[in-house]
């Protein structure tokens, strides 16, 4: 199921939570949400799921617009920030509330990954560790056999192999079903196991949305050592993301202008020259370095 | 079966079609052999489908696996090691990379030569492999 976002501004009294947001989460992608605490993630996925009505611009679910169709949620899944169930319910309640809820909700899934997940049915909801109640959470969610899930900080209170056994079922899933799934986290690495698209949030702004591999096709990083010292303003280039710079060993994170800069810097005979691919982890840091999110300033007295 | 680094800087697609040449260098895999389902491979390895497409669309551009319609994919049968200019000139890169790191550690030509053999041995590919 396609998402379109267009144009999403929210304002909550004084304070605008996002700026102007439009992005294309394509039909069977697994499309990663990320940002800094506080960049209006959940903001931006409330909406989506229709929990909050955007101050001006819309969304589009699957081609219907989710404020005026609540029908459509019963085709997505989602998992909230923080999940509020009834807490004297019992695991088993939960059940019974979804399936007669949603017609399409499947007990023999249900059964089969609670005993994945080993989570006791008479065990009652509010005695459920945060974990447990993710993963009672996802459990309810994926025996929807939604078309679309959307998932905020699912991975958030997992141990290891929870999380792990987790993000296994999402991925067979996806390859089984051809799920789309829109995923919000701070856990790079698992994204860019799991993810084919990325958008980037920050202060209400994206500041970046494309394919994983157009991403790590244009961010790269140049390593090279000069025998001379290296002109200054040979770096400064709106492209460079980020320089660090070891004795002679130069390692250039650039954005735009890689060839060019390259060229460039061959002009001054390196005695070795090597492009470098970068992890997800890098990338994000070095933007939002860009955008004075740094981890300096984070370590700075 | 196969070993991802989610921390590497290399490629998760990368990572897997270097696992399934190492996994048939050492003899893991045989020619015929079945590859597992890209959806098996999702979710053993809890990685993105498409990825697992995208590497196993890459070892059959290499000839190194087939894909069978209905069967499944299959370790090629006459799988032979073969030169190609594209991935002679990545190979070049990484030794490079690598020759200059050891060059850093302080290791002379023999050492450097003498580690090679020594890895050469383990991996069995001795002379008359080819």
């Amino acid at each position: 199921m396609k998402i379109v976002a267009d144009g999403l501004t929210k304002t909550f009294r004084e304070k605008t939570a996002l700026k102007e947001i439009s992005l294309t989460v394509p039909q069977g992608a697994v499309f990663g949400l990320v940002g800094p605490n506080g960049a209006g993630k959940t903001t931006l996925i409330k909406i989506i799921m229709g929990l909050l009505q955007p101050t001006r611009g819309s969304v589009l679910i699957g081609g219907q617009p989710v404020h005026q169709d609540h029908r459509i949620k019963a085709r997505v899944g989602y998992l909230a920030d923080y999940q509020r169930y009834y807490p004297g319910f019992k695991v088993k309640d939960m059940y019974r509330l979804y399936r007669e809820t949603y017609q399409k909700w499947s007990p023999e899934r249900f059964e089969e990954l609670r005993q994945v997940f080993n989570l006791p049915e008479n065990a009652q909801v509010k005695h459920l560790s945060k974990g447990m109640h993710t993963q009672l959470s996802i459990i309810l969610n994926l025996a929807l056999k939604p078309e679309l899930l959307v998932l905020d900080e699912p991975t958030a209170g997992l141990d290891p192999v929870i999380r792990r056994q987790f993000l296994s079922i999402l991925m067979d899933e996806v390859a089984e079903n051809g799920t789309t799934v829109f995923i919000s986290t701070h856990h790079l690495h698992e994204l860019e196991r799991v993810c084919d698209h990325l958008a980037i949030v920050h202060e209400g702004r994206l500041i970046k949305s494309e394919s994983l591999e157009d991403l790590k096709k244009k961010v790269r990083k140049i390593q090279a050592a000069f025998a001379g010292p290296l002109p200054a303003e040979v770096l400064q280039k709106p492209g460079v993301l980020n320089v660090e710079q070891t004795g002679r060993v130069y390692s250039i994170t650039v954005e735009e202008g890689l060839d060019e800069l390259a060229a460039e810097l061959r002009q001054f005979q390196p005695l070795f020259l090597d492009f470098v691919d970068i992890s997800l982890e890098e990338i994000f840091i070095h933007r939002m370095g860009g955008e004075g999110y740094g981890f300096k300033q984070i370590l700075a007295p | 079966m196969f070993h991802i680094d989610q921390r590497s800087s290399t490629p998760i697609y990368q990572q897997l079609v270097q696992e399934v040449k190492a996994a048939i260098l050492r003899g893991v895999l045989l020619p015929g052999d079945r590859l597992p389902s890209v959806r098996e491979l999702a979710s053993r390895l809890a990685i993105n489908p498409n990825t697992i497409q995208k590497s196993y669309q890459e070892l059959e551009r290499q000839k190194v696996i087939e894909t069978l319609r209905g069967k499944g994919t299959f370790v090629c049968l006459d799988y032979q090691v073969r030169e190609d200019e594209e991935r002679m000139d990545l190979f070049q890169n990484s030794l490079r990379k690598i020759l200059v790191e050891a060059h850093y550690l302080g290791l002379n030509q023999e050492r450097i030569l003498a580690l090679v053999s020594k890895q050469l041995e383990e991996l069995g590919i001795g002379e008359g492999t080819r």
